[in-house]
């Protein structure tokens, strides 16, 4: 369709670009952390501990003297590896429930939804917290916990549309036509509700990055020495009056990555609205 | 004589309105009733046409005979055999039926390309992909579209273009039957008549039977061999065309017809304009479904259901269907001596 005005109208609200730019920064620094990371991320220099920052450690050292910017541009590693591993899970499930549901109707619907109804009555960070502790702290078994959380709204925002395009008349015609049910909902009713999906797919890294921090802040996650941000912020918030860098940094981490998806969520919904996509659909009509 | 294609039998369609647990409980399930006891038959080669305002229950009608709804109670039988939803049907029954929607866009999956839309019911009949090919091709040609259209998108392609797309899809399975639901009241009025003609030309070279639908008649004045007139979910009238605009029995008709615009501004036409609105289907009128409405009504018709009477060619479900028939004679006769 129209790509290149929608890039053009992206490109045009400067949150989108700032969002896009946080993001890009992280996931280059994620991709290329063994080349511009000064030092190992595990690398101990006990007599320089907590070094404030300086021009051999820019972001100072932590309590066992580690490099502070190796080990974040280590951790953006994991950050991303985990969110997009339990994005791309919980999408998965979220989109193959709420199309059975939606598309088959009855009971199967009505089973699954409250199923689903059951699961979002939990506040998502406790049922994560319990899962987490239950099945034992690792980043593992964090990445199951928050895509047991997780699933359930793609499920209802699916299911929603779903039940909307299924009334449209090239559903009935394909019906009619005797194409098979499985074609019918993979080829013309899930390539018409993916776009509000994607853009809370954007937005839920930020969310499982957030969430895997806190876990792991709290102990469930990962585990030291993991350079994990979570971790270092759980790790480093006892030298807090002493040395703010160890705490500080990656905090700033966490809230760039988060902020830049969420701006770039934002900008997607703005450019992938559907109301917009009917206007062009029905010009000349 | 030929036996019919389609044959509908006392054919009841209602949708819950409200039929939830407690609804049940107190006994308060409500419910409108789409279609109320429709019998009816579509004779091979002809095309009847279905008439009626909005809510008369006419699509309602069409999707029992395609299996997008199936009936209350009653029969639908295609080819002499009862005919469920379309899940339920073998794919010779669904390749024998074609069905072309009123907006084209809608019809027309928007992410598939003119090509795969048209390809899409020889696929699902495991056509391989060389003879869809070819097929596509020439059903592109027959719907009197060149082949640069395949290629592109629904959406850029004007409303009779599309139209014209989803017949070659429609007619792709060389179906016996076609349901048009309203096939061009999305057009504009100049590509209406390109449609009609076209649709006419198919059916003489692919020997098909139309069921169109139209909401007004003189959309379907050229192309109809028998209209049936609905009103809220009942038959009205159904007759030969040419009968039922010269000689019509019902006064329900007898409005619809009224409703037609001239083209010739020195004649004058009385109009016959109907009081109110068309009754909510959830609680019908009694006696006669239009008695609230027409002209003519009285006492009788408030309480006794009208049979079905034969006057000449035509059906007319009205108690004064004689009467009102000798009248439109006396009254066409008259017009004719001057």
């Amino acid at each position: 369709m129209k790509n290149s005005r929608r890039l053009g109208r992206f490109l045009s609200n400067r949150l989108n670009v700032v969002g896009l730019l946080f993001v890009s920064v992280v996931v280059l620094s994620a991709i290329f952390a063994p080349v511009i990371a000064p030092e190992g991320p595990n690398e101990q220099d006990l007599f320089n501990r907590l070094d404030s920052p300086s021009a051999e450690h820019p972001m100072g050292t932590d309590q066992l003297g580690r490099d502070v910017l190796s080990r974040l541009l280590y951790g953006a590693r994991i950050s991303l590896q985990i969110s997009l591993a339990v994005v791309a899970i919980t999408l998965a499930i979220g989109t193959a429930v709420g199309l059975v549901a939606g598309y088959a109707g009855g009971w199967v619907d009505e089973a699954l939804m409250r199923f689903v109804d059951v699961l979002l009555a939990f506040p998502g960070i406790l049922l994560a917290l319990v899962i987490a502790g239950i099945l034992g702290p690792n980043l593992t078994n964090i990445m199951i916990a928050l895509a047991v959380v997780g699933w359930t709204q793609y499920a209802r925002i699916i299911r929603g549309s779903v039940l909307s395009v299924k009334q449209e008349e090239f559903v009935k015609a394909a019906q009619l036509m005797g194409v098979p049910r499985r074609r019918i909902v993979l080829r013309h009713i899930l390539p018409n509700v993916v776009t509000p999906v994607i853009v809370l797919a954007t937005m839920d890294m930020a969310y499982v990055i957030l969430g895997t921090a806190g876990l792991s802040f709290l102990g469930l996650g990962a585990q030291p020495p993991t350079p994990e941000w979570g971790t270092m912020l759980s790790q480093g918030r006892n030298f807090v009056d002493t040395a703010w860098w160890v705490v500080n940094f990656p905090g700033l981490a966490i809230m760039i990555t988060v902020l830049g998806f969420n701006l770039l969520g934002d900008g997607l919904r703005d450019v992938l609205d559907p109301r917009d996509m009917g206007d062009v659909e029905n010009k000349g009509m | 004589m030929t036996k019919p294609i389609v044959e509908i039998d006392d054919v009841v369609k209602r949708f819950p309105v409200d039929d939830s647990f407690f609804a049940k409980l107190l006994g308060n399930e409500t419910y409108v009733t789409a279609v109320d006891g429709v019998s009816l038959s579509i004779e091979p080669g002809e095309t009847l046409a279905l008439v009626g305002e909005s809510g008369s229950g006419k699509s309602t009608l069409a999707n029992m005979v395609t299996g997008l709804h199936s009936p209350t109670s009653g029969t639908v039988k295609f080819d002499g055999e009862v005919v469920g939803e379309a899940t339920s049907r073998n794919k010779e029954t669904l390749a024998a039926i074609g069905m072309v929607f009123q907006n084209p866009r809608g019809s027309l999956d928007s992410r598939l390309t003119i090509k795969q839309i048209i390809a899409e019911p020889l696929k699902a009949r495991g056509w391989s992909a060389a003879e869809r090919e070819q097929k596509v091709e020439s059903l592109i040609e027959r719907v009197n579209l060149s082949q640069a259209y395949l290629p592109r998108h629904p959406h850029e392609l004007s409303g009779g273009e599309a139209q014209r797309v989803a017949i070659a899809r429609a007619i792709a399975l060389n179906p016996r039957l076609i349901v048009l639901d309203e096939p061009v009241s999305a057009l504009d009025v100049s590509v209406q008549a390109k449609i009609v003609n076209l649709l006419m030309e198919l059916q003489d070279e692919l020997n098909l039977t139309y069921l169109f639908i139209a909401h007004d008649l003189n959309v379907v004045e050229h192309i109809a061999d028998r209209i049936a007139v609905m009103y809220l979910g009942q038959l009205m009238e159904i007759a030969p065309t040419e009968v039922l605009f010269t000689e019509t029995s019902h006064p329900y008709t007898e409005t619809l017809l009224s409703a037609i615009p001239s083209v010739d501004p020195t004649k004058q036409k009385e109009r016959v304009i109907l009081d109110g609105d068309i009754p909510s289907p959830i609680n019908t009128p009694s006696g006669c479904v239009f008695h609230t409405r027409c002209p003519l009504a009285d006492e009788h018709c408030a309480t006794q259901t009208p049979a079905a009477e034969h006057i000449g060619e035509s059906t007319s479900w009205c108690h004064y269907a004689a009467e009102f028939a000798d009248d439109e004679k006396r009254i066409a006769g008259v017009m004719s001596d001057d």
